[in-house]
């Protein structure tokens, strides 16, 4: 399962990257995105286990330059409640995870309306862990793959359209900052994540 | 609107999100969690099995000084020794920096005690004391952050 979702993830941009597109629209295009996201930690490691996470926001910038590959950021939040965790005890009343990254994407056209957008990144993945005076930061690397399916909706003036995207990515967290004994090393370091989005999509020509 | 003011939208917009994106980036290194461990054995040299620790912090034990014995739950961990009477504590390093700082450079008081009726025998000046609390702080903490008690004698009060 993890596999098959990363070679999706991994070769459907390459594929992307090799077709040779009509160039329908000259010039910089900007894309700006708000989606609802939920992401599903993945596997017998403490992120999967000790965190239960609810439905958050993901806001995405992207932009590319005559229908070449483009350079997009996103951010997103989720709110976190800590299970019964033998590492953060009860010490901590709230945590959330955040989610940085910078990705290349490209758009594939499948119909009029409809098209697919693959993105390959890295950023960062952090859970906060929050007591009433402090927080105590759990850093992660993340490289990920995502596709995202774009609707048509909307025209909106000369220059914008209004999209309906929805999709799904897939990351791999790394922890190798984190300082724990050589035991419980794996179980903290290592996870992966699974994550839906839905949302709206404004992209200016 | 022109082509020319929809790119001044995207430069602010770009400016802006890279902003956002680099203050979140930033990395706060707080990522050390603290181990104590340790073998908890009777004075025959038995391993004590199942027998339940708890790992406290000064916080509880001011509570205690202000004879609340059971409202402190803050930052307490619980845990069983196993079948080879080995117990372990993880803890994130940060919360007891701050512990630290509130006691005004004192150093934090961590340490352990059993439930319910058990003392440690520590040794002290080739005699060993019977202790109910056996404090961490005289121990060293490694590289990786493990405080190893190796073997902690324990007898019934």
């Amino acid at each position: 399962m993890k596999k098959a979702l990363l070679i999706i993830c991994v070769v459907l941009p390459l594929l992307g990257f090799s077709q040779n597109i009509k160039n329908k629209n000259e010039g910089i295009e900007w894309g700006l995105s708000g989606s609802l996201y939920q992401p599903f930690l993945q596997g017998n490691n403490f992120l999967a286990n000790d965190y239960s996470v609810f439905p958050g926001v993901q806001f995405t910038l992207k932009a590319r330059y005559n229908n070449l590959p483009g350079i997009g950021g996103v951010l997103s939040g989720n709110i976190t409640r800590i299970n019964n965790s033998k590492f953060l005890a009860d010490f901590f009343e709230n945590s959330r995870f955040q989610e940085t990254g910078l990705f290349v994407y490209h758009i594939i056209p499948i119909s009029e309306k409809i098209s697919v957008e693959p993105r390959i990144g890295y950023g960062n993945f952090v859970a906060v862990n929050i007591d009433d005076t402090q927080k105590f930061r759990l850093n992660y690397d993340r490289i990920f793959g995502q596709v995202n399916v774009s609707c048509f909706l909307m025209k909106s003036g000369d220059y914008g359209e209004c999209n309906l995207i929805g999709g799904f990515a897939y990351g791999i967290l790394n922890g190798h900052r984190i300082n724990i004994n050589q035991d419980d090393r794996n179980y903290v370091q290592k996870s992966s994540v699974l994550a839906f989005n839905l949302g709206i999509e404004l992209v200016f020509h | 609107m022109d082509k020319i003011n929809f790119r001044l939208i995207y430069l602010i917009g770009v400016f802006a999100f890279s902003f956002l994106l680099i203050t979140s980036c930033k990395l706060y290194e707080d990522n050390e969690f603290t181990t104590f461990q340790g073998v908890l054995i009777f004075e025959d040299g038995t391993p004590a099995q199942n027998i339940e620790v708890v790992f406290a912090n000064e916080i509880l034990l001011v509570e205690m000084e202000g004879f609340s014995w059971n409202d402190a739950s803050n930052g307490i961990y619980r845990g069983k020794t196993n079948e080879r009477g080995v117990f372990k504590f993880v803890v994130p390093k940060k919360n007891f920096q701050f512990a630290l700082s509130a006691r005004d450079n004192f150093d934090p008081l961590y340490y352990l005690y059993i439930e319910p009726d058990f003392v440690f025998g520590v040794e002290k000046n080739d005699e060993i004391t019977e202790e109910i609390y056996l404090f961490l702080n005289e121990y060293s903490i490694n590289e990786q952050q493990v405080l190893d008690l190796s073997n902690v004698f324990i007898k019934p009060l």
